[in-house]
């Protein structure tokens, strides 16, 4: 018995250590599991993309509820049935299996605990975008909700590849970008710094360039102007409650403020917090921000802020302050818990290699003093990446 | 067993990183010795600087005697002797 739904391109190609499977084989593959799935629910875990898109399959074929697990979650514990990356079946824990198939997403949780996050499947297919054959980069976890959308803008695409290598090191990733003529990446802004530092001055002739996940600041935005100049680039902004709310492509941080004006607009500022309208509800989005002239910028998430010696302070403003430093690469500001202040900001700074790592240092130290005390990172170490798993910095309290 | 020497090595390294503290904000580093206190006497130290020299003496020392809490202290050798108790 074999199946092919509508959406799927049978010339579409996931290309992941060594196999290489077309829209066709997927369905024969997601086809041989479906009997074993009856009255059962399924879990992924994040080691393959491959495995993703057969467990999606199968499970909607089947109709039964698949949970998809972030690296560092319990797999076995959601579901009664797990789909291992080699796509074979083995036992979860019993679980009431309810309500057919849907999507149980977690968030990253950067801040505090993950939160479960219910799709249905029409969710993902209604922002499919229909384009021409692409070559894709997966750099998202494959089980997050940035990599469904870029797994199934290229399953959905007629010719298209996606080339993944989840959990691959930067360096990795980058070689196989290469070897594979990837034309499109989309990364969340410290995998794109990465990026740089990992491809030097080796070519990488890119199509299409899309940050997400993640504030794009204009250093990162120009610099991959700079890099890849015969791309589109774009930076994307979603929530996991309002989903992908809008695309910006003029290269330019932030968003023009003439999208909050006049009745029609989807986008308004209520307390210095950015809303978005769904349906006749205005969605309350955590991100702070602040309009400057004809233009919008991000200013952080209202929950990452950190209360140090009773000032709240927003690590993301810090962090953007360190990088206009020449010669940084990235930068991950965190907090660390202190029995003087409750917490105290650190850095990690990794150079861009054009000064040496004392000497840029020493002009950070300078830097900071310019910042108020409550601000100033109070410790600061050079790092090689500061890239967590999940492709966004760790914002939580360390140590 | 603590001996005498560590003892003073605990109390140079908190006159170091204090002295680098100040240094580094363009305050004037007073002569330090084991009685001075901290915050509201004659240096030109806050809440946030303490905090600093905390995070320090952690990296300097390994050790971190606030871990199960905030412990009391006031002057250069009652912090000093926070380290040697450990």
């Amino acid at each position: 018995m074999t199946f092919s739904p509508d959406w799927l391109a049978p010339t579409a190609t996931v290309i992941e250590a060594g196999h290489r499977d077309d829209g066709i084989s997927l369905a024969a593959r997601a086809a041989a599991l479906v009997p074993a799935l009856a009255g059962h629910s399924l879990a992924v875990g994040p080691g393959s993309a491959r495995a993703m898109a057969v467990a999606f399959l199968a499970a909607a074929e089947a109709g039964v509820p698949l949970s998809l697990v972030r690296a560092g979650q319990p797999l076995e514990a959601t579901a009664s049935l797990v789909l291992d990356p080699d796509l074979t079946l083995r036992p979860g824990q019993p679980i009431d299996t309810v309500g057919g198939f849907q999507l149980l997403l977690r968030t990253s949780g950067t801040t505090g605990e993950p939160k479960i996050v219910r799709r249905a499947a029409s969710d993902l297919f209604g922002r499919v975008v229909s384009g021409s054959a692409t070559r894709w980069l997966l750099t998202y976890e494959p089980t997050s909700f940035a990599g469904l959308q870029v797994l199934f803008t290229a399953l959905g695409t007629p010719g298209s590849v996606l080339v993944a290598a989840p959990g691959a090191p930067i360096g990795a990733l980058a070689d196989l970008a290469r070897a594979e003529s990837v034309e499109a990446i989309s990364g969340t802004p410290t995998f794109w710094r990465a990026l740089l530092v990992a491809l030097g001055n080796r070519d990488l002739p890119l199509r299409l360039v899309t940050l997400g996940g993640e504030t794009a600041e204009q250093p990162v935005l120009d610099r991959l102007a700079q890099r890849f100049p015969g791309a589109r680039l774009r930076h994307i902004y979603a929530t996991t409650e309002a989903g992908a709310v809008f695309a910006v492509q003029d290269g330019r941080a932030g968003f023009p403020a003439a999208w909050l004006d006049g009745e029609q607009a989807e986008l308004r500022i209520t307390d210095g917090v950015l809303q978005v309208r769904r349906a006749r509800a205005w969605i309350d989005t955590g991100d702070l921000v602040e309009r400057s002239d004809d233009r919008v910028y991000f200013a952080g998430r209202r929950d990452a802020m950190i209360k140090i010696a009773g000032t709240q302070v927003v690590p993301e403003e810090v962090e953007r302050y360190l990088l206009a430093e020449p010669g940084v690469a990235d930068v991950a500001v965190r907090a660390r818990p202190n029995p003087i202040t409750g917490a105290l900001l650190e850095a990690e700074i990794v150079p861009d290699g054009t000064v040496a790592p004392d000497l840029l240092l020493a002009r950070l130290r300078e830097r900071v003093l310019q910042l108020p005390p409550t601000s100033r990172p109070r410790r600061m170490a050079i790092a090689t990446s500061v890239a967590s798993a999940a492709g966004k910095k760790a914002r939580g309290l360390v140590g | 067993m603590r001996t005498a020497t560590e003892s003073r090595d605990v109390l140079a390294l908190i006159f170091e990183e204090t002295a680098r503290i100040l240094q580094e904000k363009g305050a004037k580093v007073p002569a330090l010795n084991p009685e001075i206190a901290f915050l509201g006497g004659s240096m030109d130290f806050d809440s946030l600087d303490l905090a600093t020299l905390i995070v320090a003496l952690e990296e300097r020392t390994g050790a971190d005697p606030f871990r199960s809490g905030f412990k009391d202290f006031t002057t250069v050798s009652e912090l000093a002797s926070l380290y040697e108790a450990k």
